[in-house]
């Protein structure tokens, strides 16, 4: 079987170049549409981006707002870019999770559907294991049987979405660790 | 002096204007009633999915609450309106 690409011309996609008048702007209603998204977001990722997309503040103006350099705002916008974009397929998957919530949660125990639940909220081991109270070790060797128990019970749209973010861990930073934090114990990290 | 700040709310999600117009109001903890929890689905432990919004929320650890598990999943009473 032959496949055809029949969007648009390959070309002229490989020949535009993005300009900064291309930047999308948003009203503050259209945010509000976008919410259920940018809820995943932390709120120095909501303010950067609502100061660029929604204020429409140049890059050196949020500079100075939020007290940044240059090179550590340009890696953020780049985190953010990067973190919307697995936030997008979270939401594209979240009805999924909800169904399976409704009708297949009872083949796994309350303490795995409370990893699966807060792994697909932050997609970190380490807040998932601090909200739980346990070790990071175990939250990991926890979620690593859950992944196998779901290619045991076939249940593959759930296998796909986990898997997914098993290859993905971190990117979706709800909260950033205070810069002066301290571990308290080897079993933080 | 008065803190001009100090009843002031705001939440990059919805805007200056509406904060500063004070028509929001941030909904951060609900009595764990039956009326409140119907806007929810169980998640796995003490953790609630509010089904119009998908915040995560949970149990405290009294059960006498429902609350946000992170700050960001605040909830306006628009949502508890829209939820209920």
């Amino acid at each position: 079987m032959r496949i055809r690409y029949v969007g648009h011309n390959i070309e002229t996609i490989k020949n535009t170049r993005y300009e900064v008048a291309d930047i999308p702007r948003f009203t503050a209603d259209q945010v509000k549409d976008f919410r259920p998204v940018f809820r995943f977001l932390n709120d120095k990722d909501r303010d950067i981006l609502y100061l660029i997309f929604v204020a429409r503040k140049r890059q050196s103006a949020v500079e100075r707002i939020l007290g940044r350099s240059q090179p550590s705002l340009c890696y953020d916008i780049k985190r953010i870019r990067k973190r919307l974009q697995f936030i997008c397929y979270l939401q594209t998957v979240y009805d999924i999770y909800l169904d399976f919530l409704h009708e297949r949660a009872s083949e796994y125990t309350d303490e795995e559907l409370e990893i699966m639940t807060l792994m697909f909220y932050s997609t970190s081991l380490t807040q998932t294991a601090r909200l739980m109270g346990m070790p990071q070790i175990r939250v990991r060797y926890r979620f690593d049987k859950i992944l196998r128990k779901m290619e045991d019970l076939g249940h593959w749209d759930m296998y796909e979405i986990f898997q997914t973010i098993r290859t993905n861990l971190n990117i979706v930073k709800r909260i950033y660790k205070p810069a002066d934090a301290v571990p308290s114990s080897p079993s933080s990290f | 002096m008065q803190d001009f700040f100090e009843q002031f709310s705001w939440h990059s999600s919805i805007g200056v204007d509406d904060a500063v117009q004070g028509n929001k109001k941030f909904v951060t903890r609900l009595a764990n009633t039956k009326k409140a929890s119907q806007m929810f689905v169980g998640a796995g432990g003490d953790l609630l999915v509010h089904k119009a919004t998908q915040a995560l929320w949970k149990l405290s650890d009294d059960g006498k609450f429902i609350e946000p598990v992170f700050d960001t999943d605040i909830l306006t009473d628009e949502d508890l309106e829209r939820g209920s």
